[in-house]
């Protein structure tokens, strides 16, 4: 029997949020259903129906042999039609100005949306797969060898002038691929056709490379990996929306049962566009602190002000100063254990991990504390550059959950080059710790990151 | 340098609108099908840069109209270009005014070397705020119903004197390439020779018409290979290795449509996203 380790990953194209984005990933763990769709570009709303169409595969009881595509276009599509047209005009009618003349101009361009479809069910040790479109199923052994690549772009065939789609209006564009394959140990990955382009050609350069894209753990290093692809590989990713969806099948000992080591939650990615509000807020209010005093700061956001100090001229990691110029001693560094929960939000609102490879050694020397002086010395990390070859070392969030402290103080450090804002993406309160919010200047980004250092 | 650089928001790509203002682009009403077929292209534009009602700011456009002189109509970025369109809709009114006081009024004659110019000047200054990125390489598109004609001098003379700004205009560019110029010719309702899309020979002849379409040819940008595939899948079939950006008596107002497009968006909107519509 099988053990089958999960993992899921989602982002967009660079420039819109999550919501905007037209990939989506499903699973059903009681069922054994996987899919993962991707939305039309040139389509109306594709978001919307990319995501219908997820959901009616993953929660289908139709028997996992049958051709699940053609079944769904001749019964269930008809409904799912009109929840599209609905959903669609709910967002017509409450969209924001900005938004609905843009809208208008799509929907009287497309009037319907296309969306492509990659599936599988994980059913009896045996792997049956649905595909209509450029999404990608891959299948590796447990060498890593890739044994299958799945979708209906023909070899040579250009995916421009013949993509195959789901259609809202009722229709299906293309012939769609299904099959049985024996469910073997090894990797069966499902990707959208970004990821799946750059992906074929990776493995074409490094044949071992899925056993390093299993190592992603967290949505932090995926995104890390997909802007260093867009931004720097010499194999360069197309800016456009991603999805990943990896299972990596392991013999067991007991009946096949499935473990999802890590899924991205729609739902908080969803929810970090809404702090992109917070963001813009937060940039005003960097402004506002560039132009007050200390004391002024203080008074506004109702805050203890920190003072950073510079660490031991031997240190070999820059170091940011501001204020006082007491110098601290490394021996006389607070050395409590302390735990830290880090969060760290992007400027485009995404959530990322910490930027790797940075182990938990080099994250815990990077911020001093003296309790005496009530001093935080933080020590400007300088993170290599993402390398494939390299094994990536990441870093676990320690998370807690605690009844909040009624005098829980939030500790704000600022500077002439950082600023921190008092805001707070996320509410989490821990008894006796102090949180202390840091913006950080990386890269060219912005990332807000929170210390939780135990009293 | 190969034109492989699509538009993004991190590296927005840069399009010039050259627009002939002469006098005669108001017979047959030319100047109201030009001004349709730009508002539908920025459209078209806007709309494959929008991701479910998300504007991604990937381009920037300047438009120029010329006669005797030069007329800034316009430049801004996509959120500019929605805010226009969203403007002309509400409105019901034309891009630009080519009624008679307008700010678009045809009149004059077509000093198409002063056009070449102010676009490369606008596009030395889209360049140089752009240096040291990954810039893709800009598009000019001239529109025009006509040839270059000046006060006091011979047409032969204002040929030459707008092939060689051509030439300076298609010599500056980014690490991506060189400047691409599209001609666009457009006559009225009656055309009195047959059309021209992307030839590969240079015409050939000694009348007024040929002297014309060579300097067209001349003048024009050799189509990247990157783009061949997009213009057959458009159905311009004919399109092929060492076809130029060029069309000559074009009539109909859909195909000058396509043609805008196409050489709107032939090497900055990345394959994908031709996808047809569902």
């Amino acid at each position: 029997m099988s053990v089958v380790k999960i993992k899921s990953f989602w982002g967009h194209k660079q420039g819109i949020g999550f919501w905007e984005g037209a990939d989506r990933v499903a699973m059903n763990l009681h069922s054994g259903r996987f899919a993962v769709a991707d939305g039309v570009s040139q389509s109306h709303l594709s978001n919307i129906w990319a995501n219908i169409i997820c959901q009616s595969y993953v929660k289908s009881s139709l028997p996992a042999y049958e051709n699940w595509i053609e079944h769904y276009v001749s019964n269930e599509m008809v409904s799912d039609c009109h929840l599209w047209e609905s959903q669609a005009e709910e967002v017509m009618r409450t969209a924001p100005s900005e938004k609905a003349f843009l809208l208008q101009l799509t929907q009287e361009e497309y009037r319907y949306a296309g969306s492509t479809l990659a599936g599988i069910v994980v059913e009896k040790q045996k792997l049956f797969y649905h595909v209509l479109g450029d999404s990608c199923i891959f299948v590796f052994d447990n060498q890593g060898r890739l044994e299958k690549c799945l979708s209906t772009v023909k070899e040579g065939e250009s995916i421009t002038t013949h993509p195959d789609y789901l259609c809202s209006g009722g229709r299906m564009v293309g012939v769609p691929l299904h099959g049985i394959l024996p469910l073997k140990t090894g990797y069966v990955m499902i990707m959208t056709d970004a990821f799946s382009d750059w992906f074929k050609a990776k493995i074409s350069q490094h044949p071992s490379f899925v056993n390093k894209l299993w190592e992603l753990s967290c949505h932090g290093n995926f995104i890390h990996l997909v802007e260093s692809a867009r931004d720097n590989d010499d194999i360069k990713m197309k800016d456009d929306d991603v999805a990943l969806l990896m299972l990596r099948i392991e013999d067991g000992d007991s009946e096949q049962h499935f473990e999802v080591v890590y899924s991205d939650s729609m739902e908080e990615l969803l929810k970090l566009d809404e702090t992109s509000i917070e963001i813009i807020e937060k940039q005003e209010i960097d402004k506002d602190l560039q132009k007050k005093t200390e004391h002024e700061v203080s008074e506004s956001y109702n805050l203890e002000p920190i003072i950073i100090t510079s660490p031991p001229e031997e240190s070999p990691l820059k170091s940011e100063t501001v204020g006082k110029q007491d110098e601290i001693s490394s021996e006389e560094h607070d050395s409590k254990a302390f735990e830290f929960e880090k969060l760290l939000i992007s400027s485009e609102g995404t959530q990322m991990e910490w930027p790797e490879p940075i182990n938990e050694f080099q994250m815990k020397d990077s911020i001093h504390v003296d309790d005496k002086a009530n001093t935080v010395t933080l020590r400007e990390l300088q993170p290599k550059e993402y390398d494939p070859d390299e094994k990536m070392e990441f870093v676990d969030i320690q998370k807690s959950c605690e009844e909040q402290r009624e005098d829980e103080v939030s500790i704000v450090a600022h500077s002439t080059e950082i600023s921190a804002p008092p805001c707070c993406p996320t509410e989490a309160k821990v008894k006796n710790r102090v949180w202390l919010h840091m913006l950080w200047v990386l890269r060219k980004k912005t990332y807000y990151f929170f210390l939780n250092r135990q009293l | 340098m190969d034109y492989s650089i699509g538009w993004g928001s991190k590296n927005p790509g840069h399009l010039v609108y050259l627009i002939d203002l002469s006098g005669s682009m108001t017979i047959d009403n030319k100047i109201e099908m030009v001004m349709t077929a730009l508002q539908k292209n920025l459209q078209r534009l806007i709309i494959r840069n929008t991701s479910n009602g998300l504007l991604v700011n990937r381009f920037s456009v300047t438009i120029i109209g010329y006669h005797t002189d030069i007329v800034p109509l316009f430049s801004g970025d996509a959120n500019a270009v929605k805010a226009l369109l969203e403007d002309r809709v509400k409105n019901s009114t034309s891009l630009f005014d080519f009624s008679v006081g307008g700010e678009a009024e045809p009149k004059w004659q077509t000093y198409m070397s002063n056009a070449f110019r102010e676009a490369k000047k606008d596009i030395d200054t889209w360049l140089q705020q752009r240096q040291g990125t990954n810039a893709p390489a800009p598009i000019v598109i001239n529109i025009t119903d006509g040839q270059p004609e000046e006060d006091n001098k011979t047409l032969e003379t204002c040929a030459a004197e707008a092939l060689q700004a051509a030439k300076e205009l298609t010599n500056v560019g980014t690490s991506d390439g060189k400047v691409l110029l599209w001609n666009i010719h457009i006559v009225g309702k009656c055309a009195s020779d047959e059309e021209i899309i992307c030839p590969n020979n240079e015409p050939i002849g000694n009348t007024t018409e040929d002297k014309r379409k060579r300097f067209l040819y001349q003048s024009s940008s050799t189509l990247p290979s990157s783009c061949i595939g997009m213009a057959q899948a458009m159905g311009l079939t004919d399109v092929k290795q060492g076809s130029k950006g060029m069309a000559s008596n074009l009539s109909d107002p859909a195909l000058l449509v396509r043609l805008i497009l196409l050489g709107s968006t032939m090497t900055g909107m990345s394959v994908g996203e031709e996808t047809p519509k569902p």
